[in-house]
């Protein structure tokens, strides 16, 4: 599978939302400004969860531990849809760098 | 999915140990376990090494040894060579478990909070995995409409099953005064949950093996088992302390019931087990393992690693995955990777990492280190600190783990070592705690089983072997455990005698169709890590 573009990426992560999140009390529309701990209520565990399907979708591993320590170190609290978004562009094979 | 065959029910309980259970028991905490005692075998179970819930509910459930079925740890290396690390799943096991060896044989099995066992397996029957969060509950089960199921249950509360990372914390740090009750209250109606899901399920659609893990019993003990064992609270107690204690002996009434509920829910002819994955003792003292490697020139700090001058020792599971940037690696040559490993990797050159010792150096290092461990005495009662050392070859022979450490130890105390810097090598704890004993217990009642006996020692290996027998299943000849035939009565034993079956099967992901690693990945693996510095 090449490099998607970047919205491609949304669409996967929206995708992937859809299929997996049917219980999480969340209707509001979710776009690129949506933050994933603080407006889907989601904790740094379940983006791991979320982005072992992405793995399994783009069949390729990414650094997602390694991606929330280096936030917690920057004493970033919360990060947005875009945010998953460049990390996992950031990412896709060949290339490597947390943030 | 009804069925002729007599029903098996195992009731894992996650931590229980008899040095609890019994007094329980005596004073009249526990009627109905008293009375499964009375009516069936016993014996003490020693669980895997080390003695962590992780590898020893899945010995249990694959009737394999943790180097054989993969699963060594709570953890994961994220990525091949990565420092940091994710939690096991079912894509780390390499053999099969018992419900799909059911399945295989035309059988239906339940399996409910058996960590593990996530993303789901397919089998015949249904499973919801432990070590979940509710968000991912639902795509976590099997078959994939369990939940919408389970919400047609009166009174079904769908997210207390799941697992709160955030409230498990508890586990680690303690509770206030303020927090116990809640503490207590919240596993008291947890445990209830699951055994609502369990018995809907055996009115609704029963199946031939149901199994179910309740883990009350360990989360509570790691916190109160100063207020559970006798032998911790013999000088007396606090007004406050007796209030707790009346709390946790109220818990232990209320398992009781459960347990009964669920032993009921095996039938008149059905065989029951009761089996922990291992035990529990108390620890006052906490050892500083990579602290001490430091001072003995094996380990650098980064310098994002905090002194602790306070505190317990004890890390968060949150903090356990991070911690790849509090070590300077260029400058480290051995260190634990997680507490719960109770165990010392080495750094290997062109091994596992790009820097640490040289390859021929490797048995000169690990018999150093050895001995260096061994001489370590504590400074209290000036006693060894170690207990026991096993290699990897002696504890792990075979597996090709990452997370296999190449030195495993057991402690004085049976405590878990600490992974965090602190200005001592030992330190007394706030409190006394409850750390994992390797002797867990086994219960058995059924037909054929001895009224009243009691048993040497067992393997936590025997369990699977002791359910498929149960089941009258040829045991696979590839297990590792044996059926524990002693339980039996010699008339039960020669009408049912134990038949040795086919090997059991690889994990299903592992099966025919999982597609093979040909020299193309694994050069593109090998670049990864060289892009990350893994290997030179």
């Amino acid at each position: 599978m090449g490099k998607p573009e970047k919205m491609t990426i949304f669409n996967d992560i929206l995708a992937t939302l859809e299929k997996v999140g049917e219980d999480w009390e969340y209707s509001d529309e979710i776009t690129m400004d949506t933050y994933l701990l603080g407006d889907l209520g989601l904790e740094s565990i379940d983006v791991v969860v979320l982005g072992e399907f992405l793995e399994e979708h783009y069949d390729q591993s990414f650094p997602f531990t390694e991606y929330f320590t280096e936030l917690a170190q920057q004493e970033i609290q919360d990060i947005r849809v875009s945010d998953l978004v460049d990390f996992l562009d950031r990412n896709f094979d060949g290339q490597s760098e947390v943030l | 999915m009804a069925h002729q065959q007599a029903t098996t029910m195992v009731i894992g309980l996650d931590g229980a140990t008899y040095s609890i259970l019994y007094p329980l028991m005596e004073a009249g905490h526990m009627p109905y376990l008293s009375r499964f005692v009375a009516e069936g075998a016993r014996a003490e179970l020693a669980s895997t090494i080390p003695p962590i819930t992780p590898p020893a509910w899945t010995t249990i459930m694959t009737g394999r040894s943790p180097s054989s079925h993969g699963i060594l740890d709570f953890f994961r290396p994220e990525s091949p060579g990565s420092r940091f690390l994710r939690f096991v799943s079912t894509k780390q096991l390499k053999c099969e478990t018992v419900w799909s060896l059911m399945t295989r044989n035309g059988r239906s099995s339940v399996c409910l909070n058996f960590p593990v066992m996530s993303p789901p397996i397919p089998i015949s029957g249904y499973s919801i995995p432990g070590f979940v969060t509710w968000r991912h509950l639902r795509h976590s089960c099997h078959p994939g409409d369990l939940m919408d199921t389970l919400k047609t249950i009166p009174g079904f509360d769908l997210k207390i099953i799941a697992h709160d990372f955030g409230l498990e914390e508890k586990v680690v740090a303690g509770c206030s005064r303020e927090e116990s009750e809640e503490w207590i209250k919240y596993h008291t109606y947890k445990d209830d949950q699951w055994v609502k899901v369990m018995t809907y399920l055996a009115g609704q659609d029963p199946c031939h093996l149901n199994a179910m893990v309740l883990d009350s019993i360990d989360r509570l003990q790691h916190v109160f088992y100063r207020l559970l064992d006798p032998e911790c609270y013999k000088d007396g107690l606090s007004e406050e302390d007796r209030h707790i204690q009346s709390m946790l002996h109220a818990h232990y009434r209320e398992l009781d019931a459960m347990i009964e509920r669920m032993a009921g829910a095996a039938g008149p002819d059905g065989t029951v087990f009761i089996v922990s994955d291992h035990g529990f003792g108390p620890s006052e003292h906490c050892f500083y393992l990579n602290s001490l490697l430091e001072k003995r020139g094996y380990l650098t700090w980064s310098d994002r690693a905090v002194t602790e001058t306070e505190g317990g020792g004890d890390v968060s599971m949150d903090a356990v995955k991070n911690h790849g940037h509090l070590l300077d690696w260029e400058r480290t040559t051995a260190f634990v990777n997680t507490p719960s490993s109770n165990g010392i990797t080495i750094n290997v050159r062109g091994k596992n990492s790009k820097t640490g010792i040289a390859p021929e150096d490797y048995d000169r290092v690990v018999n150093r280190l050895r001995d260096e461990l061994l001489a370590v005495n504590h400074p209290t009662t000036g006693e060894p600190v170690v207990k026991q050392i096993w290699t990897r070859e002696e504890a792990f022979a075979g597996t090709d783990s990452e997370m296999a450490p190449d030195l495993t130890l057991r402690l004085w105390d049976n405590g878990l070592v600490s992974t965090v810097k602190s200005d001592k090598i030992i330190k007394a704890r706030k409190e006394c705690i409850g750390v994992h004993y390797p002797m867990g217990v086994f219960m058995a009642r059924g037909p054929g089983i001895k009224a009243g006996a009691r048993l040497d020692p067992l393997n936590i290996l025997d369990v699977a072997p002791a359910m498929l027998y149960s089941q009258g299943l040829p045991i696979p000849e590839d297990y590792e455990g044996r059926v524990p035939e002693e339980m039996m009565t010699p008339e039960a034993l020669a009408a049912n005698p134990v038949v040795i079956g086919d090997a059991s099967s690889q994990a299903d992901h592992l099966g025919d169709d999982a597609p093979e690693m040909d020299e193309e990945d694994m050069e593109l693996i090998m670049k990864r890590m060289k892009g990350l510095g893994y290997i030179s």
